[in-house]
């Protein structure tokens, strides 16, 4: 039994969108990069996060009196919370029973995260899925990351680590063993990009990606394409240029940007303001098959 | 001369059945069930209907079969142009509906129904049992009518009622037959259009053979069968056929072989004339009986072909087992993507294994054709009962909950539980006293006119189906709510035993109370872990509920010796079955629909969500076990799972579920837009064909409740 626990923020079942058959994906907390246009802000943090979703509130007060710090109060009938003193310590979310404050991340064991694996075990069976991780970073967690898919090759699960590479390659390497894909995502070439959107290191997240593309496992590459940063052509052909250079490389990807998270962000208390929006069919559909040519 | 083309036939008749659907709904204003064949005519029939001298009710055989038999005489004739068989039927026959003879009722149990919430009691209800149309194929209707002749007079039976009844309805219905090869004639001749004038002058040569002979061709032996459904559904909407296409396999293989056919685009015209005639329960593909081998044929994809192109409610059902063929699965889950629903799947393995559990060998099993909602039966020689018993699994908690409180015994988890026991044990006890009553009397009033021509062993001996005419009687109860019990039972242990938060007589109170001004409570009982979530303690009571009932059900047969298998199923009636329950402890208003069959409630998953590999483990956990189907309903959003990738994602997870020891799967892949859109605007989509449940209906045709049920499992979809 491993003692090494990892912090997660979800588990999502029958994921088809996260490797080849049905899947399940752990979501780990925690981001080596903070990229503006993240489609999951929870997990950009490590520590827990208190959500609130506004529209749900019905405005009973329960979480008045259950907050030790005053950060709930009810004004005019109506529930106002105020988050400079929140301490997450998700007293007020086990009152809330309206789900509209949520605490986002927890500690998990190997066997939690494994009971939830196991339970669709027929299903990757028939459909020749796995197991993902993704997040956030799962990387980050590397020792937890490990016991998971040291499990999970164990029963002959087929297993994927989706990452953005920005961290010590130690930590990746020591993974390899155990997992059977990698999708790796490279969000942009412009040096510009990383410092003004991802704050992520370039060097370290190409070098990374260089040194796995030597490890003789297959490896998808994967593209959010976010309009007004990085949807024009030279600045994709830029990474098709570099991905042709590697081996191992099975898949390029392009994953137009969506605004559906916006909620979440609203639901964090953090502001967004940007000029991110989804490029259109047409132009997504032309660096695809920009894409398929130059695969040629 | 333009000669339509196959397809062109279809979208033809497709044509006329939305037309007609239209019609329905104008007349109806919404219909709650499937979407039968039957057309509008625009005037009433009229004609006699016999009531019985003593009680003044159309009952027992003399009474109803000459209401059946002046119905047909009366009944106008139908024949689409470009359909490949004549006859349609205009409803149910009228008068027939008459409550069973006084002194036949099962009176004294009624107070007892009510207080256990069973509006479905199984007693008074009529065929959902599997007909062997082979009977009808290889005798013909002259050949029946001879056999029942014979065996009158073979038998000697002081009262001949029995043979007199079966002999007036199958000569009313050769008459029916023999207007419909006139009329036929009589309209090739006007006819200008020379093809059509060809398909009516095929249809009076087909119909004019099938008043003396039994059928030769697959044109000839569909025809007959269409003759089957309008009688079957004429007759309390009878809608069980067979296993499709293995009974048309001979007549296929024989007439393909004789160059009769020579473009399989007139067989898929057949099957979308078929199903235009009428939507019956069909099952196609399945194991032969003999060895197991996979029963897919061309003939099947024949008729799945039919099924797409004609794209209207249907209702077959795809046999899914280890061996079976992928391309056939392949397709039909090829047509659920296009069509947004089409087969539903019926699970081998939890069938099979659970009837053979009863002392069946496994060549039986494999017979069990499904043949109806959830339902399976051997044909012909099986009575079953299917689908029309239920017992409110809901109920028996809220009687033992005031019970107990009021009673001087500690309030515990246990002893609700024993309290919930017995009065579980209580409703099933009257639903199996129902059970012997409905053997012992309904022949005498409402005999299984249809049936019993299609049942072997019903006119040899003289004796109805449902009291002796087969060898095989299996009657069927589905237990319905269990999500509303589980997820209330998890909740009174939490938040009343556990963390007592509030006292078993304040739950009491409040729920009698209907939450009212406890809006804070109720969500507070809403917000646990769910039946469904995996591991919660209402995961816990759903299988301890179900497994109660499946051993109370089971274990024991009726005083008359008769076995009862059990099943978890709700039909589409969440509504119905709700009208009547009071508050339930999961949060549940009065009045509020219950929820559907063995399915977890809309957002069970913590956070909101439903994945469906937790629904599909969850309703594998709680199957019954004996061979009676615990439905699993999984409505996808079409984005979720897309192109070749995602057809293979629902065929693994089908198969999934098949080697779980699911019973059955029905599936929806629609846009959840687009269902909104439908919702809110049901004339924009008027097409839209969705699985309510076991059944399949124009999404417009349904009220907004039924409508609202649908897309509320689609809300909470992740």
């Amino acid at each position: 039994m491993s003692d090494v626990n990892g912090f997660i923020f979800d588990i999502q079942r029958f994921s088809v969108h996260d490797g080849p058959g049905i899947r399940t994906t752990i979501f780990f907390k925690g981001c080596s990069n903070s990229c503006g246009w993240c489609h999951n802000p929870e997990s950009i943090v490590h520590d827990p996060q208190l959500q609130y979703y506004k529209n749900r509130c019905i405005n009973c007060g329960k979480c008045v009196n259950a907050c030790p710090y005053g950060c709930h109060l009810i004004v005019d009938g109506l529930h106002v919370f105020n988050r400079e003193n929140c301490e997450k310590c998700g007293l007020c979310v086990k009152v809330c029973h309206s789900n509209a404050l949520m605490l986002s991340g927890k500690s998990v064991t190997v066997e939690y995260v494994m009971n939830e694996i196991l339970a669709d075990i027929e299903y990757y069976r028939q459909s020749n899925g796995g197991v993902t991780l993704s997040g956030g970073e799962p990387v980050l967690q590397y020792r937890f990351c490990k016991e998971i898919l040291k499990r999970c090759k164990d029963i002959g699960l087929h297993t994927i680590i989706q990452t953005a590479g920005n961290y010590d390659y130690a930590c990746l390497k020591g993974l390899l063993p155990f997992t059977d894909l990698v999708m790796y995502d490279i969000k942009a070439y412009s040096e510009r990009i990383y410092n003004r959107h991802i704050h992520g290191d370039k060097d370290t997240i190409f070098g990374n990606l260089t040194r796995l593309s030597s490890e003789n496992l297959p490896i998808i590459v994967r593209t959010p394409v976010i309009g007004g940063v990085n949807d024009d052509e030279r600045e994709i052909q830029l990474i098709v240029e570099h991905l042709q250079r590697l081996k191992n490389i099975n898949n390029y990807i392009l994953l137009p940007y969506h605004d559906l998270a916006d909620v979440k962000y609203e639901a964090l208390g953090l502001s967004r303001d940007h000029n991110y929006f989804t490029p259109d069919t047409a132009k997504i559909e032309a660096l695809r098959e920009m894409v398929l040519k130059g695969d040629k | 001369m333009t000669v339509n083309t196959f397809d062109e036939r279809i979208k033809a008749i497709r044509k006329t059945k939305l037309e007609f659907n239209d019609i329905k709904i104008s007349r109806l204003g919404s219909y709650n069930f499937d979407d039968h064949g039957w057309i509008p005519f625009e005037k009433p029939i009229e004609f006699e209907i016999v009531k019985e001298a003593q009680s003044g009710l159309t009952t027992g055989m003399e009474a109803v079969s000459k209401t059946f038999a002046n119905y047909l005489d009366a009944h106008p004739v139908y024949m689409h142009p470009e359909s490949a068989f004549a006859g349609a039927w205009a409803g149910n026959v009228p008068g027939i509906g008459d409550p069973w003879q006084i002194e036949h009722r099962l009176e004294e149990h009624e107070p007892l129904f009510r207080k256990y919430n069973i509006t479905s009691r199984g007693l008074y209800a009529m065929n959902h049992s599997a007909p062997d149309i082979n009977i009808g194929l290889k005798l013909g209707f002259r050949g029946i009518l001879d056999k029942i002749r014979f065996y009158r007079d073979f038998n000697r039976p002081a009262d001949t009622s029995f043979y007199d009844g079966e002999e007036r309805l199958v000569e009313a219905l050769i008459r029916f037959i023999g207007r419909h090869a006139k009329h036929a004639g009589e309209l090739a001749i006007l006819q200008e259009n020379e093809y059509i004038r060809k398909n009516l002058l095929e249809l009076a040569c087909i119909n004019e053979k099938l008043m003396t002979s039994p059928p030769d061709t697959l044109r000839e032996a569909m025809q007959l069968i269409c003759w089957f459904q309008v009688i079957d559904r004429m007759y309390f909407n009878g809608g069980a056929g067979q296993q499709l296409d293995e009974l048309l396999r001979p007549y296929y293989e024989a007439d393909i072989k004789a160059g009769r056919i020579t473009d399989d685009e007139e067989v898929i015209w057949y099957v979308a004339s078929l199903l235009f005639n009428d939507t019956h329960y069909y099952q196609i593909g399945g194991q032969s009986s003999t060895d197991g081998h996979d029963l897919t044929s061309k003939l099947s994809f024949l008729i799945l072909e039919g099924m797409h192109r004609l794209n209207i409610p249907s209702n077959i059902a795809l046999r899914v087992h280890s061996g079976m063929d992928d391309e056939l699965l392949d397709k039909a889950v090829k047509y659920l993507f296009e069509d947004g629903t089409g087969v539903c799947y019926s699970c081998s393995k939890g069938l099979d294994e659970g009837f053979m559990k009863n002392g069946f060998p496994a060549a039986l099993a494999r017979l069990r054709a499904k043949v109806g909602c959830n339902w399976t039966a051997l044909p012909g020689i099986e009575y079953a009962l299917q689908d029309v018993t239920r017992v409110c699994l809901a109920q028996p908690m809220l009687l033992a909950l005031d019970e107990m409180i009021e009673s001087d015994e500690e309030n515990s988890m246990s002893n609700l539980l024993k309290r919930y026991e017995i009065h579980l044990s209580k409703a099933v006890s009257i639903i199996k006293d129902g059970v012997d009553w409905h053997v012992k009397y309904k022949h005498l009033n409402k005999p299984e006119m249809v049936l019993n021509l299609f049942s072997h062993g019903a006119i040899e001996r003289g004796v109805d189906v449902s009291c002796g005419g087969v060898d095989i009687y299996n009657f069927a109860c589905d237990g319905t709510a269990l999500a509303t019990v589980a997820d209330s039972l998890g909740a009174i242990e939490k938040y009343v035993v556990c963390e007592k938060s509030i006292s078993w007589e304040m739950l009491r109170q409040i729920l009698k109370q209907n939450w009212e001004d406890f809006e804070d409570i109720r969500l507070m009982f809403k917000d646990t872990e769910r039946y469904g979530s995996g591991n919660s303690k209402a995961d816990y009571y759903a299988k301890l509920i179900a497994d109660m009932f499946t051993a109370i059900m089971s274990y024991t047969p009726t005083k008359g010796g008769y076995r009862v298998l059990p099943g978890i199923f709700s039909h589409g009636d969440v509504y119905k079955h709700g009208e009547n329950l009071q508050a339930t402890p999961n949060g549940r208003f009065k009045g509020d629909p219950i929820s559907h069959s063995a399915d977890p409630d809309p957002g069970f998953l913590p956070g909101g969500g439903t994945a469906p590999t937790a629904k599909a483990n969850a309703v594998a956990r709680v199957q019954s076990g004996y061979g009676n189907s615990t439905p699993l309903q999984v409505d996808m959003d079409s984005l979720l799972v897309k192109d070749i990738g995602g057809r293979e994602i629902v065929k693994a997870y089908i198969r999934a579920h098949n080697e779980m020891g699911g019973t059955l799967i029905n599936i929806n892949v629609v846009s959840r837009d687009k269902l909104i859109e439908a919702h809110e605007n049901p004339d924009k989509y008027p097409d839209l064909v969705v699985r309510v449940t076991g059944y399949s209906a124009f999404f417009k045709s349904l009220s907004k409740e039924y409508r609202q049920q649908v897309v509320d499992r689609w809300l909470t979809a992740k």
